[in-house]
C-alpha cells in the first residue's frame, strides 16, 4: 500500500474529527483543552462533551493520528489524571490531505464565483 | 433529580460511573479517569459561568453525550477488531484469527488451517515422530484385536437364525458345569419326551481310510444324522443332504464331502455327483458337496449318515455330540428348563446308568468360543490398557509442546485470536496426528494378523475370517477421531486459562498456571505407571505360568518319540485275527528298524484325543461283597507301549508275548485307579470287568500290575484311573504308533512308512508328530497368550519411560537455572540426582500403589489362564514394581548426569 492510498484511506474526515485534529495544531494538548479549542475555533458551534471528545480520541489514538506525549507545562496543580497528547507524522499527514482536499473545493467554488465575486471579495 | 440541581452531584457522579461501565473495557482502563477529570471541569467552569442553577441540565446533557457515545464506542471497538483481522489475514497466514460469525465459512479455511498445522508439525519433527509411533502402536493394537474379535467372537455364525443353534450334552454328576457326550439311547429319549426343539440330530468322529487318489489317505469325518444339514440350514455347493432312511441299517453308502476337499482333490469338478469313493474298501456314492460356510463340528473331509443299532447300544455308553434348532420363540432358558424336567425323568427310569445325570443345553456359537473367549478379552484389556497409556503420553507430550508454544499462542490471542480459533487449531493438530498414527496403526495391525496366522494356526475358530476389511477400517478411523478428540480436549483442559496473562506476566515460565499444568502432567505419569504396572503384572504371572507348565512332569518321556495314528480298514481287517496279525507283523518290522529302541501301539496316544471314562465292576471281596462300581478310562495297549512311552512300572508285571487271546485275560491299572478305588488293597491279583458283577467269568480280567499316571487329557488336567488292556486280547482296528529312536525325524519317517507300506501298502499313516510337538502343542495357547502379554507389557513400559523421561525433562527445564546455580556452586551430580529423584519419583511411586491397586482384582481375569502360579503371586507383584521403579531411577540419574554435566553458565543464560 503506498504512503498517500494510506491517508486517503482516512478521508474525508467529518467535521468534529478535523477541528479536533485542528486543535492539535496549536500544540500538545490534554481533553479539556482541545474541548476549549475546538468551541474557540468553531465559534461555539462545535460543542464537545466528555463522550463524543473521548470517543473521537480513543479513535484517533487507535488510527495511529495522535500520541500521548508528556506535558510541556509544569503545572503543579495539573490534575494527575489528565493526560496530554500531539498529532503523529501519520495525523499530520492527513491533516494537511483532509486541508488540502478542502482547500481543492474552495478554489473549485471559488471558481464557480459560488463564494460571491472575486472583485467584490477585493 | 434534586441531587443533580443541590449542587450535590453524589448521584450524578454515580450515575456518571455507571455509563462509564457501558464504554468498551479498554477505553475506560484508558481514559476513565481522564473523562472524569474532563466532566469535573466542565461542571466547575458550567456552574462558574451559570451560578450552578441549571446543574440538572448540565448533568443530562452530559449523561446523555456519555451513553450516546458508550453505544458508538463499542460499535468503534468491533469494526476495528473486525478489520484488524482482516488486514491479520491479509499479510499473516495465521489460521488462528477470528473471522466473521460465519459458521460454514471455517471449511473454507480448513486447507490453510491443516498447511499451517503441518508446517508446525513438521517444525518440531521430535514431538512428531514420538506422537505418530505412539498412537500407531496404541490405535493399531487396537485395530488388530478388533479384526480378530470382530468375526471370531461379534459376528454371527454362517447359518440361518444362528442363535437358534444350541448343543446338548448329559450332564455328568459330581462337578459343576462337568458334561459329558450323550448315549444314543438317552438321545432317543430326549427326541421323543422334549417340545422345545424343532429338530435334534447327533453327530461323531469318523476315520476312514480313503483308497482312490495317488495314495491311500486317512480321511477324517463326521457321522452325523439323515436331519443334520437340513437342521443347519446351511447350502449344499453342489446336490443334496441326507434323507430319511439313509442312516437305517442296510442303506446304500452315501457321502457328503467338504468345499475345500471337492476343491483340493477333485478339483472342484462340477461332475462329482453321481461317482463313488472308497472309504475302507466299501464304495460310498457321493450325493452332495458342502457350501464353503459349513464348518460344523469343525473341519473334516465328508459327512456320512449315522448307521446307530439301537439294539445294541448301551445307556452309559456316552460317545455322541448332539446339535438341535430351537422352535421359533423358545428360548435357551425355557429348552434348558425343559430338558431338566425330561433327564430327570430319564434318570428316574434308569437309575442304574442315569442317576445323577443330568442334560444340558448351550448356545452354538457361546460353546465354540468358550476357549478362546477369556482370552480375546483380557487381550481386549491389554489393548484398552495400552491404548489409555498412549493417550497419556501423546497428551503429556502434547503439553510440554503447548509449553513451549505458549509465547506463540500469546502472541496470536493478543492479535486477536479467538480461543475458539486456537482450541479449533489444538484440536485439529491432534486429530491430524491420530489420523496419522491410525494409518501406521492400520499397518502394524495387519503385520500383526499375519502374525498370529503364523503363530496360532488352528487356534482361533473362524481364523480364515480375521482379515483386515472395511469394518476394521472404520473401526480405526472412528478409534483415531475418538482418540484425537480425547488428546486435544485433554491438552486444552490441562493447558487452557491464562495463556496470554501468565505468559506476558511470567514470561512463559514458573506461573501458577504452568505449576498446575505441572500437576497434571505427574497425574497423567502416574496413571501411565499404573496401567503399565497392571501389564507388567499381567505378563509376568503368565510367564510364571508358563515356566510352570514346561516343568509339568506328563508321565511319559516325550524326547525321541515319534507317533503316527492309522485306522485299518473295516472291509480289509475283517476279523479280530487278522488286526491281530497286522500289529504283530507290523511292531516285528519296526523294531528291527536299525536306531529304533522301542515300539509299540496305544489307542487313543494321550493328549491328542479325549476320552470318556466308561464304568467297571470291581470283584467283589471281604469288605465289599457286592463288588464296586468304578469309573476309569480304557486305553488298549501292545507290550512295547510302556517301555517305549518309558512309562515307569510301580507294581506286579507290564503286558508281555504270553498275554494273547487264548490266555487269561489280563488288564494293568495306574496308580490313580489304586489311589482312589484300592486304598489299602494290593490290586495285583484283583479282578474286574466291563460288566455287571453277575458278568460270566470270561468277561473277567486280572489286574497284573501297576503303572505310572500320565496326564492324559491335557498338560494341566489331573491324572484320572485308567485300564489298560492287551491289544492281542482286545484287538483293535485303529490307534497310534509310537516309536522311539534317536535318529531324525525324516529318517525315521520314511523308515516307519516303508515298514507299514510293506505290511500293507493301502494303509496310510497319519499325524505324524514327535513326543515335543504333542507337548508344545499343549503349552501353544499359554505360549500365545503369554508372548502376547509380553509384547503388550514391553510396548506398556517403553511408552511409561517415554513419559517419565518427558516429565523429568520439563522438571529439569523448570529447574535449570536453579541447578546452574547449585552446579556452580559445586554441587555434584547426587546432589542433582536426589532433587531430581524427589520430583520424579512421586509420579512414578503413586503410580507403582496405584497400579497395584489395579491389578490386586485385574488378575483375576487370567485366573483361568493360569497355572501353578496365584492370581496374587507376590514375587511377580514385587518384580513388576521393581523393574518400573529401577527405570525410573536410572531416567532420573541419566538427566541428572546430563542436566549436571552441562555449563552452569550456559544453563543460566537459559533463564
Amino acid at each position: 500500500m503506498t504512503e498517500s492510498g494510506s491517508v486517503d484511506r482516512f478521508l474525508p474526515l467529518n467535521p468534529r474529527n478535523l477541528m479536533v485534529l485542528l486543535s492539535f495544531a496549536e500544540g500538545v494538548a490534554h481533553g479539556y483543552e482541545i474541548k476549549k479549542r475546538v468551541e474557540r475555533r468553531s465559534q461555539g458551534k462545535v460543542v464537545l462533551d466528555a463522550g463524543s471528545l473521548y470517543r473521537t480520541l480513543a479513535s484517533f489514538l487507535a488510527d495511529g493520528f495522535i500520541e500521548e506525549t508528556v506535558p510541556q507545562t509544569d503545572e503543579t496543580t495539573d490534575d494527575p489524571r489528565r493526560r496530554y497528547y500531539r498529532l503523529t507524522e501519520l495525523g499530520r499527514k492527513i491533516l494537511g490531505a483532509e486541508v488540502r482536499r478542502l482547500s481543492d473545493l474552495v478554489e473549485f467554488a471559488r471558481a464557480r464565483e459560488l463564494l460571491g465575486r472575486p472583485e467584490c471579495a477585493r | 433529580m434534586s441531587g443533580l440541581s443541590q449542587g450535590s452531584p453524589r448521584i450524578a457522579w454515580f450515575l456518571v460511573g455507571l455509563v462509564l461501565r457501558a464504554y468498551p473495557r479498554k477505553m475506560r482502563t484508558r481514559f476513565g479517569g481522564e473523562m472524569k477529570e474532563f466532566v469535573a471541569r466542565a461542571r466547575a467552569e458550567w456552574a462558574a459561568t451559570r451560578n450552578g442553577t441549571a446543574g440538572t441540565v448540565f448533568w443530562l446533557r452530559i449523561l446523555w453525550d456519555l451513553l450516546g457515545n458508550a453505544a458508538g464506542s463499542q460499535m468503534d471497538a468491533f469494526r476495528r477488531r473486525r478489520q484488524q483481522h482482516e488486514q491479520l489475514r491479509r499479510w499473516i497466514p495465521v489460521a488462528g484469527v477470528k473471522k466473521r460469525p460465519n459458521p460454514g465459512a471455517w471449511l473454507s479455511e480448513l486447507p490453510r488451517e491443516l498447511r499451517c498445522i503441518l508446517r508446525s508439525l513438521i517444525r518440531t519433527p521430535g514431538y512428531t515422530v514420538m506422537t505418530l509411533v505412539t498412537l500407531g502402536l496404541g490405535i493399531g493394537a487396537c485395530t488388530w484385536i478388533f479384526s480378530v474379535i470382530q468375526p471370531v467372537l461379534l459376528s454371527p455364525l454362517d447359518y440361518p437364525e444362528p442363535d437358534e443353534l444350541v448343543v446338548l450334552y448329559e450332564r455328568s454328576p459330581g462337578a459343576e458345569g462337568a458334561r459329558s457326550w450323550v448315549s444314543p439311547l438317552t438321545l432317543r429319549d430326549w427326541i421323543e419326551r422334549s417340545e422345545s426343539f424343532e429338530s435334534i440330530v447327533s453327530y461323531r468322529l469318523n476315520l476312514y481310510t480313503w483308497t482312490g487318489g495317488e495314495r491311500p489317505r486317512l480321511l477324517r469325518g463326521w457321522a452325523v444324522s439323515a436331519g443334520y444339514f437340513s437342521l443347519l440350514g446351511a447350502e449344499l455347493s453342489l446336490g443334496r443332504g441326507f434323507t430319511e432312511g439313509e442312516d437305517q441299517p442296510g442303506a446304500e453308502p452315501v457321502v457328503v464331502i467338504s468345499h475345500a476337499f471337492w476343491a483340493q482333490q477333485f478339483g472342484s469338478d462340477p461332475g462329482i455327483l453321481g461317482r463313488t469313493m472308497s472309504l475302507d474298501g466299501t464304495p460310498h456314492v457321493i450325493i452332495g458337496v458342502a457350501g464353503p460356510g459349513i464348518e460344523f463340528p469343525s473341519g473334516g473331509d465328508y459327512w456320512i449318515p449315522a448307521v446307530i443299532d439301537i439294539g445294541q447300544e448301551l445307556r452309559d455308553f456316552r460317545y455322541l455330540g448332539v446339535i438341535a434348532r430351537l422352535k421359533d420363540g423358545v428360548t435357551l432358558e425355557a429348552a434348558a428348563a425343559e430338558m431338566d424336567q425330561v433327564a430327570a425323568g430319564v434318570a428316574a427310569e434308569f437309575p442304574d446308568t442315569n442317576e445323577g445325570w443330568g442334560a444340558m443345553v448351550r448356545g452354538l456359537k457361546e460353546n465354540r468360543l468358550e476357549h478362546v473367549r477369556p482370552i480375546l478379552v483380557w487381550i481386549s484389556v491389554a489393548v484398552g490398557l495400552l491404548l489409555l497409556i498412549a493417550i497419556g503420553n501423546v497428551t503429556n507430550l502434547s503439553l510440554a509442546r503447548s509449553t513451549a508454544r505458549r509465547t506463540e499462542m500469546a502472541v496470536r490471542t493478543s492479535l486477536g485470536a479467538s480461543r475458539t480459533v486456537l482450541s479449533r487449531l489444538q484440536l485439529s493438530e491432534s486429530l491430524l496426528l491420530s489420523l496419522a498414527g491410525a494409518a501406521l496403526g492400520l499397518l502394524l495391525a495387519i503385520w500383526g494378523i499375519g502374525f498370529l496366522d503364523r503363530l496360532a494356526p488352528g487356534i482361533l475358530p473362524r481364523a480364515e475370517k480375521v482379515m483386515m476389511d472395511s469394518a476394521s477400517v472404520i473401526f480405526t478411523t472412528g478409534a483415531a477421531i475418538g482418540v484425537g478428540t480425547v488428546v486435544g480436549l485433554l491438552s486444552l483442559l490441562m493447558s487452557g486459562g491464562g495463556i496470554l496473562s501468565e505468559t506476558l506476566r511470567g514470561g512463559g515460565r514458573g506461573g501458577t498456571a504452568s505449576l498446575r499444568s505441572h500437576r497434571l502432567r505427574e497425574s497423567v505419569l502416574t496413571v501411565q505407571v499404573a496401567l503399565a504396572l497392571a501389564l507388567l503384572i499381567g505378563a509376568g504371572l503368565l510367564t510364571r505360568s508358563l515356566l510352570s507348565l514346561s516343568r509339568i512332569e506328563v508321565g511319559f518321556s516325550p524326547q525321541d518319540l515319534l507317533t503316527f495314528s492309522y485306522d485299518l480298514p473295516a472291509a480289509t481287517y475283517r476279523s479280530p485275527e487278522e488286526r491281530r496279525a497286522f500289529h504283530h507283523e507290523l511292531l516285528t518290522r519296526l523294531e528291527n528298524i536299525p536306531g529304533v529302541d522301542a515300539a509299540g501301539v496305544v489307542t487313543p496316544l494321550p493328549m491328542e484325543m479325549g476320552s470318556v471314562p466308561s464304568s467297571w465292576t470291581l470283584a467283589p471281596g471281604l469288605d465289599d461283597p457286592t463288588g464296586t462300581t468304578v469309573m476309569a478310562h480304557l486305553r488298549v495297549v501292545t507290550p512295547g507301549y510302556f517301555p517305549t512311552m518309558r512309562i515307569p512300572m510301580v507294581s506286579g508285571r507290564l503286558f508281555n508275548a504270553h498275554d494273547r487271546e487264548d490266555t487269561e485275560p489280563v488288564i494293568l491299572v495306574n496308580q490313580s485307579f489304586v489311589d482312589r478305588y484300592l486304598k489299602g488293597r494290593d490290586p495285583v491279583g484283583l479282578r474286574i470287568t466291563f460288566g455287571e458283577a453277575d458278568a460270566p467269568d470270561s468277561d473277567w480280567s486280572t489286574i497284573v500290575g501297576v503303572v505310572g499316571d500320565v496326564r492324559f487329557r491335557s498338560l494341566q488336567s489331573e491324572c484320572e484311573p485308567e485300564l489298560y488292556l492287551p491289544l492281542d486280547q482286545f484287538p483293535s482296528a485303529w490307534g497310534h504308533l509310537v516309536v522311539r529312536s534317536g535318529r531324525s525325524r525324516k529318517d525315521l519317517t520314511a523308515a516307519v512308512v516303508m515298514a507299514v507300506g510293506e505290511v500293507d501298502p493301502n494303509l496310510p499313516l497319519d499325524e505324524i508328530k514327535t513326543g515335543e510337538e504333542i507337548i508344545a502343542r499343549q503349552l501353544q495357547t499359554t505360549r500365545i497368550s503369554t508372548l502376547l502379554a509380553s509384547l503388550f507389557a514391553i510396548a506398556a513400559t517403553v511408552l511409561a519411560i517415554v513419559g517419565i523421561i518427558g516429565v523429568l525433562s520439563i522438571v529439569v527445564a523448570l529447574r535449570l537455572p536453579e541447578i546452574g546455580i547449585r552446579t556452580a556452586l559445586g554441587a555434584t551430580p547426587s546432589v542433582i540426582f536426589r532433587l531430581l529423584r524427589k520430583r520424579g519419583m512421586r509420579p512414578v511411586l503413586f503410580g507403582l500403589a496405584l497400579g497395584t491397586g489395579l491389578a490386586l482384582p485385574g488378575t483375576r481375569l487370567l485366573a483361568g489362564q493360569l497355572y501353578g502360579v496365584g492370581t496374587l503371586d507376590p514375587v511377580t507383584f514385587g518384580l513388576a514394581s521393581l523393574i518400573l521403579a529401577s527405570i525410573g531411577l536410572l531416567a532420573c540419574r541419566m538427566l541428572s548426569v546430563k542436566a549436571a554435566t552441562a555449563d552452569p553458565v550456559r544453563l543460566l543464560r537459559s533463564e
